[in-house]
């Protein structure tokens, strides 16, 4: 707890600590001439080599929403509601290819926030996608992180430009 | 991805068997080093892969280069099911020595400009001759 005296009551006041915030964690890895490439019906774990970040907004109190080393999404505490956006572009090798997105928490029943999201505009043609996932971090996702998982089905799939955006929304 | 005109189907098999494309539909050419076929009717391309991923209907590379896959997939693509050898499902006629049998010109026996004649056959046209 910190306090800032009030010169117009002459009291000291408490601050309130700045608990909202938010963050962005950008791949230098991965570019347009030299793609990511899942091939068709693997899963992977999307990556973010984290070289470029805007952390200047972080919560206070919070070094990270998002650890490179371990590729995780890393919430800053139990019973949180955050937003995170992924974004990336891709280009698929076949128009019935589609992409199967999920965070995995470690959780029993699977990734979280599941989506699914095609290539309406052809093979071999960029599609800029994003995918934002509004939710709670409870004990599996504080504890364990999240990993960022994509399967690439019907098709092969190059991946670049992959941006992860972390905010917390509510704190506990 | 298996590549191949269908002899039973008919159809172009693209990749899986259920994914099935009319004759002549579809092209093949090279962009940016990499195979596109495109679906001609609306000119959306449907695959954009390298020419090593392009199997023939045995599993077998449909060739070493990006001109000689180009190539194999327009053949594949330009297959017929109404000319000899496709299994077709066009009707063939059989016209006996010395008989006549006349054809009209919007028959499928026309199909292509081609009529086969057996030898002694004598073969009558009727109405606008395209080629024989």
């Amino acid at each position: 707890m910190s306090y800032k005296f009030n010169p117009f009551t002459g009291t000291f006041d408490l601050v309130t600590p700045v608990l909202t915030g938010w963050a962005q964690y950008l791949d230098t890895e991965y570019s347009a001439a030299s793609p990511f490439e899942i091939v068709e019906g693997t899963t992977v774990t999307l990556p973010n080599n984290a070289g470029n970040n805007i952390i200047t907004y972080l919560p206070q109190g919070v070094t990270a929403l998002y650890d490179a080393s371990t590729q995780k999404l890393t919430p800053a505490a139990v019973g949180d509601y955050n937003a995170i956006t992924v974004r990336f572009n891709a280009e698929a090798s076949s128009t019935s290819a589609y992409l199967e997105f999920g965070i995995d928490t470690g959780n029993p029943a699977g990734p979280i926030f599941r989506d699914v999201k095609v290539f309406p505009k052809g093979a071999g043609v960029v599609h800029p996608f994003t995918f934002t996932c509004m939710g709670f971090s409870l004990n599996n996702f504080k504890n364990n992180g999240g990993i960022v998982k994509i399967t690439a089905t019907g098709g092969d799939v190059e991946i670049y430009d992959i941006n992860y955006h972390f905010a917390r929304l509510i704190p506990a | 991805m298996r590549i191949y005109y269908d002899e039973v189907s008919k159809n172009i098999v693209l990749g899986a068997t259920t994914r099935l494309f009319a004759t002549e539909s579809l092209v093949a050419s090279a962009d940016r080093g990499r195979v596109s076929v495109v679906y001609r009717a609306n000119n959306f391309r449907e695959l954009f892969i390298r020419h090593t991923q392009v199997l023939r209907e045995d599993g077998s590379p449909a060739g070493s280069t990006l001109t000689a896959v180009i190539d194999y997939l327009n053949t594949e693509f330009n297959k017929s099911p109404f000319v000899e050898g496709g299994g077709s499902a066009a009707v063939p006629i059989y016209v006996q020595p010395n008989e006549v049998y006349t054809v009209s010109t919007d028959t499928q026996a026309l199909f292509r400009k081609r009529i086969k004649i057996g030898d002694g056959a004598r073969i009558k046209l009727k109405g606008i001759l395209v080629g024989v």
